[in-house]
């Protein structure tokens, strides 16, 4: 089946079954890697993508159910988001990655967090990215960068 | 793991100053290359170490594996301290696999046992000022002035009238000079230390939060295929019969064929290959597995148990030591069986061509990478091109061969790299498991309430037989893994103790996990420690003063962590705190855990974690090793397990084998001991000390002794 997908604000038509995750149409079809795969089953977050802003598992999302004309934002689209940006400058102000593999995911839903919430409380923290696992553990380091990036974010727009 | 400290370079290793193409320096390691089967050397195998660009930029190569432990940022951090680098001009390059990234102990390239900062400490130390006094030769000539007249700083050399030139513009004298041997170079005292001790971003850092990262899994070649194996139901299954016709109909799929670890599917995506899978129709033979189910399996460790065992330790005489006494604390544990999980599920991808191989995959062992493409297509092992990507998490999982294996079947059966891709599903059930081990701990206490006697007796498998790395034998012929801080090291001041290991092997693939033995022995050792503590009516931690007098790290870890916890403040009803300390891979760490109640559950409140790591080469790095090492262990402690009902793995998924997610979280604090001593592991030693701090504090709050893992499925009532 052919698809025409909107994916970081460039259209990519693809020709795939259609039971074919976003995940692996990112992937395998389009090359672009940085959405990673962890679980296969929306278990572990880290192939989260935006899906008209809205943070989604791209491996539970098969391609056929994508409406025509939804907007995908990848991680590849978040150095052109101010959100994204903030986020990405607070993970390496506040060393956030370690083996780094989970960390498209994190910033992902991070990134939407902060976007639609100016100050979240350690709590809505927690909510935002309790889908998202990280074995190596670099949660703390996540609370912090999130409220730093929240903070630069709530005084630039102020 | 790796206790002894490491040896000097060898001497026959030197440095080799050329000049780069284009202009520029290469310092280069000329390495002894050990035949497989001797140590006898064959050749000498140079590879770039050091690039000094015309630029002033600096190119330092790091074959230590990357798996978030910070090895790349913290071991170019050694090499600029002693050569004198402006930090800002250095870039690290992962380079291909090589005899010169080979071990200092042991003559292959791999990561693990928390060895890359404490096992290359002295040898980078000795490259990079080596290096230094090079260019110090050579600006010497340049000016034609002494060499004791000259200084070096930040990338240049500084005469005395305050002239100054780049590292980089000296490679054509220094090009001509030979550098001096790596064992008489003068190395900086620490107080010289400006790049040593300093928290530096991580290098790996920005490519890691914009999915420009490259693991094992993101490898892309033209023409490759993808595969994926339908795996065994049951360890040591093989096939009896298979049909493909409908698997071989699926859109894409370029082939089916049985391999030695089961059928292949190979497609021109993943995807395609894994639907296809789905069609299959195998047939197994039974498995090799003595355990069939978990009750099975514990009552045979326990059997075990009942055994003699191989001697690991004997000090002084526990004869009359005696169960049926009354002064006597006995108890017998259990802990299970545990997958690393690393995020990224096993992937490998292998081009197999006529005269030569390449691989592609984030491995912990990039030697036995070579060995093991080399064996499987007769190639020689100089010849199997090994490019090690970032590894999505290894935790000592990623030191098996077994994926590389799989995917080298089978990519010689196609003449394009094909890359095989494990789902999580068959991440989780592969095996390579930290093994399931019993213990019993037997103690008397003499008329004042001191530990006189213990036995220790551990069943546990042969880690050394299932990794082959013989360097972990004791020489009492113990699998030093086994009995991790109960041999030779035993720190308590205990005058009668004897430890015995009883072999135990249920079947299981076996292997290392984030501090494997520290990570149960601690458990057992300190939570029997507040069991002894409790008997003779003392302060678990004045027990533990009291007993390890002659071993000054353990006090300096325990005073201080007692201090940060605020050990002797009572805390609030229905809170209480635990203490564990447990030495490994050279480095000692104390912890203290609050925990509560919820619904009968434990939550753990918070943890204060103190480590004598030795010098701390990038102390943030240490400590996020040492926070990611705590919710590691509370991961296991809580909820890790693989069992096993008819022989087969239970666990599926992230579903059924839950770990931390950041809501668990406790607040966390970690200190570090002021210390430039050598440098000791830090990516584990952080790890043991959780479980019994937590079990203790929940021993403390309800007086129930913890003694089987994991908490899941345990009730607790406050005292």
């Amino acid at each position: 089946m052919k698809y025409q997908l909107s994916i970081n604000s460039e259209q990519h038509d693809v020709d795939v079954e259609e039971d074919t995750p976003l995940l692996w149409v990112l992937r395998d079809t389009l090359n672009m890697t940085g959405t990673k795969f962890g679980c296969g089953v929306a278990a572990c977050g880290a192939c989260t993508v935006h899906l008209n802003g809205t943070p989604v598992r791209s491996c539970q999302l098969p391609v056929g159910q994508i409406q025509a004309g939804a907007k995908i934002d990848t991680i590849e689209m978040m150095a052109n988001k101010t959100e994204g940006v903030a986020i990405q400058q607070a993970w390496i102000e506040h060393q956030v990655p370690q083996c780094g593999y989970c960390q498209s995911g994190q910033i992902m839903s991070a990134s939407a967090l902060i976007r639609d919430n100016a100050n979240p409380s350690d709590k809505e923290i927690d909510t935002a990215m309790n889908g998202n696992i990280c074995r190596c553990g670099t949660y703390k380091q996540i609370r912090a960068a999130i409220s730093s990036a929240a903070s630069t974010r709530g005084n630039n727009n102020a | 793991m790796l206790k002894k400290q490491p040896m000097l370079l060898d001497r026959r290793s030197f440095l080799k100053a050329t000049s780069l193409l284009g202009g520029g320096l290469l310092l280069s390691l000329n390495t002894p290359v050990f035949a497989a089967d001797s140590n006898t050397t064959k050749d000498f195998s140079p590879s770039a170490y050091i690039r000094l660009m015309p630029d002033n930029s600096v190119i330092i190569s790091i074959g230590q594996s990357e798996m978030g432990q910070g090895a790349l940022t913290g071991m170019a951090q050694i090499i600029a301290e002693e050569l004198d680098l402006n930090w800002a001009d250095v870039t690290v390059d992962r380079p291909a696999a090589a005899a010169a990234f080979n071990n200092v102990r042991v003559p292959a390239q791999f990561t693990g046992g928390s060895s890359s900062i404490r096992g290359f400490y002295t040898y980078l130390r000795q490259t990079g000022a080596a290096a230094r006094q090079v260019l110090l030769a050579a600006a010497a000539q340049h000016w034609g002035q002494d060499i004791g007249s000259l200084k070096t700083q930040a990338g240049q050399v500084i005469n005395s009238q305050k002239e100054r030139i780049n590292y980089g513009e000296l490679s054509a004298i220094a090009a001509k000079l030979t550098p001096p041997a790596l064992d008489k170079v003068r190395l900086k005292k620490a107080s010289e230390f400006t790049i040593i001790g300093k928290a530096l971003k991580r290098v790996d850092a920005p490519d890691k939060t914009t999915g420009k990262a490259v693991f094992g899994l993101d490898i892309s070649l033209p023409g490759m295929l993808s595969a994926v194996v339908l795996h065994p139901p049951v360890f040591g299954a093989k096939v009896k019969t298979w049909n493909a016709d409908e698997a071989k109909a699926h859109p894409g799929v370029v082939d089916v064929y049985e391999i030695s670890g089961g059928i292949a599917v190979v497609a021109n995506s993943y995807w395609r290959a894994l639907k296809a899978r789905e069609k299959l129709q195998v047939t197994w033979s039974e498995g090799t597995l003595s355990i069939t189910d978990d009750s099975q399996h514990k009552a045979a460790l326990s059997q075990a148990l009942q055994q003699e065992g191989l001697t690991a330790l004997d000090r002084g005489n526990i004869q009359g030591l005696s169960a049926d006494d009354e002064a006597t604390v006995a108890s017998e544990y259990f802990v299970p069986f545990l997958s690393q999980a690393s995020m990224e599920p096993l992937n490998c991808t292998v081009h197999v061509k006529s005269d030569s191989a390449e691989v592609w995959t984030g491995t912990q062992a990039q030697t036995g990478v070579q060995w093991a493409v080399a064996k499987l297509t007769g190639l020689s092992p100089e010849t199997v091109k090994v490019n090690t990507t970032f590894l999505g998490g290894g935790f000592g999982r990623r030191s098996v061969q077994d994926f590389v294996i799989l995917a080298t079947e089978v990519a010689m059966r196609h003449p394009v790299p094909v890359k095989v891709i494990f789902t999580r599903e068959d991440d989780m059930k592969a095996g390579y498991y930290r093994p399931a081990a019993a213990c019993q701990l037997l103690a008397s206490l003499d008329s004042t309430g001191k530990p006189d006697s213990l036995s220790v007796k551990l069943a546990v498998p042969d880690l050394v037989e299932h990794t082959g790395l013989k360097f972990l034998r004791t020489p009492e012929g113990v699998d030093g893994t086994a009995v991790e801080g109960f041999g030779a090291h035993f720190p308590y001041a205990i005058a009668n103790v004897k430890t015995q290991w009883i072999k135990y092997d249920s079947g299981v693939p076996v292997w290392f996990w984030r501090a494997v033995g520290a990570s149960q022995n601690a458990y057992f050792l300190e939570t029997f420690i507040d069991q002894l503590a409790s008997k003779a009516k003392r302060d678990p931690l004045q027990m533990r003063l009291d007993l390890l007098q002659e071993q000054p790290r353990f006090i300096a870890v325990l005073k201080q962590v007692a201090e940060k916890s605020d050990w002797y403040t009572p805390m609030p009803k229905g809170r209480a705190r635990g203490i564990a300390v447990f030495e490994s891979f050279g480095s000692v760490c104390a912890q203290v855990a609050e925990v509560s109640l919820a619904n009968g559950k434990p939550v753990v409140e918070k943890v204060i974690c103190v480590a004598d790591v030795g010098q701390a080469i990038n102390p943030d790095l240490v400590k996020t090793q040492m926070y990611g090492s705590i919710i590691y262990a509370l991961s296991a402690l809580n909820n890790g397990q693989i069992t096993f009902q008819n022989s087969q793995v239970q666990q599926n998924n992230f579903w059924d084998h839950p770990v931390v997610r950041i809501s668990e979280v406790p607040e966390m604090e970690v200190t570090l001991i002021d210390s430039n001593a050598h440098p000791g592991g830090v990516g584990e030693p952080a790890t043991p000390p959780l479980a019994p701090a937590v079990c203790n504090a929940l021993y403390a709050l309800t007086g129930q002794k913890v003694l089987e893992l994991p908490l899941a499925g345990q009730t607790f009532r406050l005292s």
